[in-house]
This record gives structure tokens, sequence and C-alpha cells, in this order.
């Protein structure tokens, strides 16, 4: 892989700073973390940033960085993001009083893939006090890099656990780097969807979240290329759903294009960086082929940016292939080569026999072609041109009467179900608890009450009065090719119906 | 199998997480006989376990479906809550007479539980029709199809794939006559399944949440080239069709996914103030203000007074080619080298090699455990089968009473599955994995038992050496 070449659209936008030049890094670490254990047997375990951190301080590079032990976050920290109820049944819930609150562990999702495990509640706050002290560093200035391999738990929503995360720190964190920056970008490398953070800025044009995962039967489920925002938000989230065994090569010819156009369009003034290691080829739960030099070319493509940049972790269950990866990664933050050859340190056993720095790939089948990734490139850059420059200019003007229908779905009863297949309200009386209350933008319902109201003309395009800004209209965002490849039509019927609710959808 | 263990009257803290499983289910059963992770959650399970523990002990058919007839005929939405529950969701008895006689007695496709949603006439219809389109492959290949000619064209074979869903159900494991029909019935109930559970999130009784399965899964799931790919698998209250699906010994992974929703509204999304550009003034404000200053932390390197330095040190240094130890690469080399990287280390960090407890790492933990506590942990973990995750802390803390939790998890960390990824590799075992906590199943028999014999042999080694 030739770096140089492909990273050349990054390092058009750079008045200063190229990849050669140094930067100023900082990096949190909480010694105890390591030690949290979320129980026998769960994939998810903290030790992992241990085992980095120990790699980085025989290569050395510790002494190249400033190293803060963080401030765990508070109750109204974490309040920023979370909601109250949420947060006190973090603080109070313990793995002996748990069974006395089934029905707050059900409603916050807390139980199964998300235990209650001893120290829960601390590890959240110094999780996400690490990444919100690295956000405060960036907005001080002093730092052009801020390193938190013990956050980028994306999977956290508002008001509820989900994929080992229980509290939502890059959100918080973004949050933070929206004091001082009109527009954040956020880029997601874990091969889950990042669907926490997507969810929590879904609506804004302020935050941008370009995700890149596998999709299609998989944690969580979300990701679909067709969200891409809504209501202010339109336009501002990204999905590039891949499938099993993505190389290096693959990857980088659809990451960096796409970023590319990202940073040159959206131009934010912040970069937040989730490095989920799940990613890399061996993973315990991925099922992904990045090679660890793989993985970090992403690193190192956001770094030419010279942008204030948060690197985060995220998943990564093989810990002796995780370990290895953010320590690499940490190198290419600090623009330092590493020896091959690993430093004999606490966990050297760990990475036997190679004793090598290497993550490599292996030999399973590539799963996206060329063709496929193509398509996806087109049709992502496709809707990025439909960004303007910067959303201070208003996109367009929105008259109330074109808003009235969606807030009106949000205050829809939730438990009446919408079959965007069928057009019916399918009753199910089933007391709806958290997930149902997580309702329900249908992206594909969109309006049938649409279709009355609008004109079009003679070649089917939709004409309407409600868009005053200059964006082409009735853009089918390649409605043809869509529907087929991410749900499965069963009958004739279902594949048109889906056809004629996207092309509503370009009204929204 | 068929072990299933006591519920343990202390759960360990953490329950089992599920992502690591297999999704593909075994026989089913009904959740009573299950496992349980707790005892609240037998409690709570036990309501609901009774009724289809009963159901199915009665064996009676012909109830559940006059249900489901019963409902089309009086009420095409049936708005009791809990309809949910009504499903069949143990294995009913089939008494195919009776159920082809209801069946086919019945009007339009009553008999279906898979219908029973539908009770508007026109959503009705475009299920008939796409169950119509399901079927075609079917009809009129062979002539052992029930001659249900009832109902609108195009469903009169439902009753017969859905007897042949009842038998499967009954007795999956029972040998099917023609391999190729099988495979065709499969893809036609799943097709079913598709059309009757078009939307998400079924919400159930959260008890019913699948972590019962947890026992079964692992056994099956013995493979290491098998692994569950899918976090979390089960960590929402799965679909009533996934649910289903995986007691029918299917793949998950063959239903639909439905195009999962993005949350809109207070619920979901942060609340972000509109931007305006901060003066000079609040800039100087934000950076003087000391509880966002307190969000930095403790610095801990550079060492107050002094100033980052970054070039006079060397940095990205791995270890030397060769070294000069007697037995270059053996465990006694390793730990040499380890020992004077430490030791530069500490000289190079001063007070912050103690602050980042590089005391307490690694092979530094065993220091603070006899040799035979060392032993007897690795014993205890060898023959508690490591699957049973409650009971192997439960048990580690009963054996090794002077030892807390965390210092059982510290060692476990820090010592254990290290050394573990060693003898992995001496072995020559070619998938070397750390974090496996699931015990490795070997499936050379002779294998197996040189492994304990060669590991036993190394643990003690190990520890002789080191203390």
């Amino acid at each position: 892989m030739d770096p140089s070449s492909a990273g050349a659209g990054g390092n058009s936008l750079v008045s200063s700073g190229t990849d050669a030049q140094k930067r100023r890094v900082c990096y949190f670490y909480d010694p105890e973390l390591g030690n949290y254990y979320y129980g026998q047997g769960h994939a998810m375990k903290p030790h992992r940033v241990r085992m980095t951190h120990a790699l980085l301080a025989h290569y050395g590079l510790l002494g190249r960085m400033q190293v803060l032990r963080p401030l765990p976050a508070r109750d109204r920290d974490l309040c920023r993001f979370h909601s109250d109820d949420y947060v006190a049944f973090l603080r109070t819930v313990t793995p002996e009083t748990q069974f006395h609150q089934i029905s707050s562990l059900r409603r916050f999702n807390v139980g199964e893939d998300c235990p209650v495990f001893d120290g829960l509640y601390s590890y959240c706050q110094t999780y996400a006090g690490a990444s919100v002290g690295g956000a405060v560093k960036l907005n001080h200035g002093t730092h052009d890099i801020a390193i938190n391999w013990s956050g980028g738990l994306h999977h956290a929503k508002k008001s509820e656990a989900s994929g080992f995360c229980y509290v939502n720190d890059i959100v918080l964190a973004i949050l933070e780097l929206l004091k001082l920056h009109e527009r954040v970008l956020y880029i997601d490398i874990d091969i889950h969807h990042g669907d926490g953070v997507e969810e929590a800025f879904y609506t804004t044009n302020r935050v941008m979240t370009v995700s890149f995962h596998k999709f299609g039967e998989y944690f969580p489920g979300t990701g679909d290329i067709r969200d891409i925002g809504y209501s202010e938000g339109k336009y501002y989230c990204l999905n590039v759903p891949l499938d099993d065994g993505i190389d290096d090569d693959s990857y980088q010819s659809i990451f960096k294009p796409i970023i590319g156009k990202v940073m040159e369009m959206f131009r934010p003034g912040a970069v937040v960086l989730q490095c989920g290691a799940d990613s890399l080829s061996g993973d315990r739960l991925g099922c992904f082929n990045l090679s660890g030099k793989g993985h970090a070319e992403c690193v190192k493509y956001m770094r030419s940016f010279n942008v204030p940049l948060l690197l985060l972790g995220g998943g990564g269950y093989t810990i002796r292939n995780v370990s290895r990866c953010w320590c690499y990664e940490t190198g290419v933050a600090l623009g330092q080569e590493l020896d091959e050859k690993l430093p004999f340190n606490e966990y050297y056993g760990y990475f036997a026999p190679e004793y090598s720095l290497y993550v490599a790939s292996s030999n399973m089948e590539n799963k996206n072609t060329r063709k496929k990734l193509e398509e996806i490139k087109c049709e992502i850059l496709d809707n990025l041109s439909k960004l303007q420059h910067a959303p201070s200019v208003q996109f367009e003007e929105r008259i109330p009467e074109t808003k009235l229908p969606e807030p009106d779905e949000d205050q829809e009863d939730p438990d009446e179900r919408h079959d965007p297949d069928y057009d019916m309200v399918l009753d199910d009386h089933k007391p709806l608890e958290h997930s149902a209350r997580r309702s329900l933008i249908q992206n594909i319902r969109v309006k049938r009450e649409f279709t009355e109201t609008e004109t079009k003309d003679q070649h089917g395009k939709r004409l309407t009065t409600e868009h005053t800004g200059p964006e082409p209209m009735a853009e089918d965002l390649g409605s043809s090719k869509q529907a087929p490849e991410f749900t499965t039509v069963s009958s004739v019927q279902e594949l048109q119906s889906i056809q004629a609710i996207l092309d509503v959808e370009t009204l929204v | 199998m068929d072990h299933s263990t006591a519920p343990l009257p202390n759960p360990e803290h953490s329950i089992i997480p599920s992502q690591i499983l297999q999704v593909t289910a075994n026989k089913p059963r009904p959740p009573s006989s299950q496992a349980q992770a707790g005892a609240a959650k037998l409690r709570a399970r036990g309501a609901a376990a009774t009724t289809p523990a009963a159901a199915a002990g009665r064996g009676d058919l012909a109830p559940m479906v006059g249900m489901y007839q019963q409902q089309l005929v009086d009420d095409p939405f049936p708005l009791s809550g809990g309809r949910c529950s009504d499903q069949p969701r143990q294995s009913p008895a089939p008494a195919p007479a009776s159920a082809s006689t209801s069946t086919s007695s019945s009007a339009t496709v009553a008999a279906s539980p898979l219908a029973q949603a539908h009770g508007a006439s026109e959503p009705r219809r475009l299920f008939e029709a796409l169950m119509g389109e399901i079927l075609l492959p079917l009809r009129g290949a062979g002539g052992g199809n029930g001659g249900c000619g009832g109902g609108p064209g195009g469903v009169g074979d439902l009753g017969e794939v859905l007897r042949w869903t009842w038998e499967v159900a009954a007795d999956p494991v029972a040998a099917r006559p023609v391999a190729a029909e099988v495979r065709a019935r499969k893809r036609q109930v799943l097709a079913l399944r598709r059309a009757r559970y078009l939307r998400m999130e079924d919400v159930a009784n959260a008890d019913e949440l699948p972590s019962f399965f947890k026992k079964r899964k692992y056994r099956s799931h013995n493979n290491h080239a098998e692994r569950q790919k899918g976090k979390g698998s089960m960590n929402m209250p799965t679909r009533k069709s996934e649910r289903l699906a995986k007691r029918m010994k299917l793949m998950t992974s063959v239903l639909l996914t439905q195009r999962k929703k993005i949350g809109v509204g207070e619920h979901f999304q942060a609340e972000i103030p509109d931007w305006t550009e901060p003066s000079s003034d609040e800039l100087t404000r934000y950076k003087n203000d000391p509880n966002i200053s307190k969000m930095l932390g403790t610095r801990i390197w550079p060492p107050e007074g002094e100033i980052l330095q970054t070039d006079n040190t060397v940095a990205g240094q791995g270890r030397m080619e060769s070294c000069k130890c007697p037995y270059p690469g053996s465990f006694f080399c390793r730990q040499h080298h380890t020992d004077v990287a430490r030791d530069q280390l500490r000289s190079e960090l001063g007070q912050a090699f103690t602050e980042w407890r590089f005391d307490s790492m690694g092979e530094q933990v065993s220091k603070m455990w006899t040799r035979e506590e060392q032993l007897k942990f690795n014993a205890l973990e060898r023959l508690v089968p490591v699957l049973d995750h409650k009971t192997f802390w439960a048990v580690a803390s009963k054996h090794l009473a002077s030892k807390t939790r965390i210092d059982l998890v510290r060692y476990y960390l820090n010592v254990f599955l290290m050394r573990r990824v060693l003898s992995q590799c001496r072995l020559n075992l070619l998938e070397i994995d750390s974090d496996e906590d699931e015990a490795e199943e070997e499936e050379d028999e002779d294998q197996s038992e040189s492994t304990s014999i060669s590991q036993r042999t190394q643990d003690v080694q190990n520890v002789k050496s080191i203390s």
C-alpha cells in the first residue's frame, strides 16, 4: 500500500503540517482501568489498555507525550448527554443488588451483554472523563492529538446500555469540542456500526458522523447506507456498509476518497476518530481482514489533515492484537517509527511466538467485490455532494409546513406499529418497553401521504415548492440498485412498495 | 446436551454474556428446564415457563388452533395484550388428524398462526398473495400434499407446510425421508416467517431473554474455527421469530434483517446549542475556567517541574536480535530480559513507574502467590468447565480463601492468560487465542491428555522459576 499517493487528497487541504511534522500528543491513562472485569468469558477486557500501556512504555513512547491520569467524570458531566435516571441507575446498581432491579435492568438493557460488574460506575466515569479531558486538551490548543484508548464506547445510548457500552464517552467529548468548534467530524472504523454516536447527532448539522462497518446480520443492525440523517442533520450522516473479509487495499480504496471528500466539504474544526480494533484480522468477534498497518493507515491519514484529532479506542477482542494495534497507532500519532521486534515488556508472553508488532492479515476471502465497493463509494460521494460547504449557509429554508408530518411521527403513539410494506397499523399491545420507546424514524415509510400532495412532471420527478435551495431535485439515490442489496425482497409487491417509498424519500 | 445445572443460590455478579454464542439452536425445549443465571430470573421465568410446559405436557393441539380460529373469526384486530405469549412456543405434540381437519376446515388462512395478525382485509389479501408466491414452487410437487383446497387460491398448501412444521417442532432430530423436500420446506417456512414477522422489535417478556440458551450454545460451540461473529446478537430482546427460529435449529442469520430504525426525538438526540463564534473573551474564559480544566486530570508525565523532551531520547526501539543467554528463547531468557527492561524503565520513569502500577503487571503479580496457590488456580481453571462462568469464580474464591476477588482477577489477567498463550505456543497450536476463556476443546483425545500433562509440567516449571 502506498500511503503517499493515497494521502494526496488529504494533504491538499493542509496549509502547514505534513506527515513528517511532529504533533504535540497527549495521552490519558488510568492504571486502575485494567482491573475492571466484565466477567468470565466476556469478550471485552479493559486489561488490553494496560497491555498497550506497557508496550508504549518499553518502546519509549511515553516519554514523548504528555501523559495524564484522567479525572473521573461526574454525574452532571454524564448527564450532559445521558438521562438522569439512567445515570442514577448506573451509579447505584451493583452485582449484589441488581436482581432487585430487574425492571431497570431491562429498561436500560443492562445485565446481559452489558453486565453489572464490580466498579462499573467508576469504570464509566474513568473512561468518560478521559475522553472529555482529551477534548478539553484540544480545545485549549496546547496539543494537536489527544489519545484515550479506554474510550470509544460508541454503542451507548441516551438511556440505554448497548454492546458492552454504558456511557457514550464519544458523545460527551464531541459536546465538549462543540463549545469551541462549529463543526466536528466523527469517524468510526470499528467493525460495528457507531449507532450511539450517530443517533445522538442524527438531527444536527454541526456533527458529521461517518461509520465504516460490517452491515448485514450483524450487530447492531443499523448503519444502512440509506441512513443519512434527518431534518437539519440530513446528509450529515454517512454509513459505509461492508462485507466480510475486507482487506487493506479495499478498505483504503473506499476510506480515503470518502474521507477526503468529507474533509473538503465539511471542513470540521476537530476530528474524533474511533479506532475500534475489532476490524482487525483475527478478531474474536470481528470478520474483517485488516492488518495492523492497514488499520493504522486511517490514523495516519487523519493526522495528515493537521486538524485537532481525538483518538479513541473501541471494540477489539483479541487483546494481543488490540494492544499492538493501538501501540502502533500511538507511534503513528507521534510520527515515530517503531521496530517490528517487540521490546521485552510485562506482557511479552502474550505475543508469542512471533513477538512482532505487526498484526498480520489472513487469507480469508474478501466478500467485498470491487464493483460493490465502487457502487457504495459512488452513492456516498453522491450524498456528500448534497452538502453545502458549511452549515452556516442555510441549506434550505425549512417552511414549517414541511416539518409537520415528521414531528407528528415522533409524537405518535409508540404502541402503534407501522409496517412499511403494508402501510397499515399492526397492533401489538404488548406493553412496549425501552426498545419501543426508541421509536421509529421510518426512512422507508416516509409518507404515502406525500405522494398525493406532490405533482410529478412527465419524467416522474417530484416537483415541490418547498425547497428554495439550489439542490437538484428528485435525484433518486440509486434507489433501483439500493433496495435489493440491503433487504431481502421476497415478493414483487414488496419491491414495488419499496421502490415507491424510495422515490418519495428524496423529498424530505 | 442434557446437563441442566441447578441454579446457583448466590449468583456471581456477572451475567453470562451472550455475544460469543453461535446462534444455532439445538433441540427446542421448554424454557423451564434450563439452568438459570440467577434465582430471580428463575422466578420470573417460572411463571412464563409453566404454561408452555404444561401445554406441551398435555400435547393437546386443538385448543391452540381453535384459539387462532376464534380470533380471526371474531375480531380482525386481536387487541388482547400478550398475544405474543400465546404463540406456539413449545413443541406441540402433533395430532395430525385434528390438525389437518382444522386446517382444511378453515375457510381462509385462519388455521395458520402466521396469518393471525393480519385481520384487515386488504393486508390479508396482500399476505395471502405473498404466501401464494412463496408456496408456488412446491405446489403440485408431489402427491403427499394434504389436499386442503380450502381458502383463496394459492394458499391451499399452507396447511401442509404447517403440519410439516409442527412435526419438525415435535421431533426435530427425527430423520426426514426426503432431504430435498426438507430443504424446500425449510425455505418455505422461513419465507413465511418473514412474511409474518415483517417488523422489528417484538418486545416480549424480557425474562424470556435467551440467556438460557447459553449452556447449550457453548457446548455446541466448541470449535475454535467457528466463532460467534456478531457481537451482542442477543443483547436486545430478540424478535419472536428469531427466538422461535433458534429453537428450530436454524440460523437466525437466515431471517430477514429488517432495516433497523434510528431513534429521533428528545429521548435519543443530544442537545446541541446553536453555534456562535466565541469572542476572544469567551475563549479566555473557557481556558481559565477551573471546572473545565479539572477535566484534564493529573499530569503524570513529564513530572512536575520538568519539560517534555522529545529529541534526546531514543524511541521506537525493539528488542535485540540475539542475546547471550545460555538458552535463548527459553522461559528464563525471556524472564531475564524482561527484568532488565523493567529495571531500565524504572530508572527512566522514576515516580511514574509506581504511579502507573508497573509493579502489578505481568509475572510480577504471581510473586504474591505461593506455588501451591498457583497450582491450585490452574487446576481449578481446568477442572471446572470454564463454560460455567459463574461457578468458576465462586469455586476459586472458596478454595483460595486468602485471595480477594480482585486478586483472583488480577492474577488471571496478568499471569494465567499470558502463560496459557505460551503453553499454546509450545504445543504449536495453530490458533493461539489468549482470550478464549472457554476451554480449548481438543478434538484429538491424545492431544488433550498430553496437553494437560505438559501444561502441568510447564506450570510447575513456571512457578518454580519464579518463587
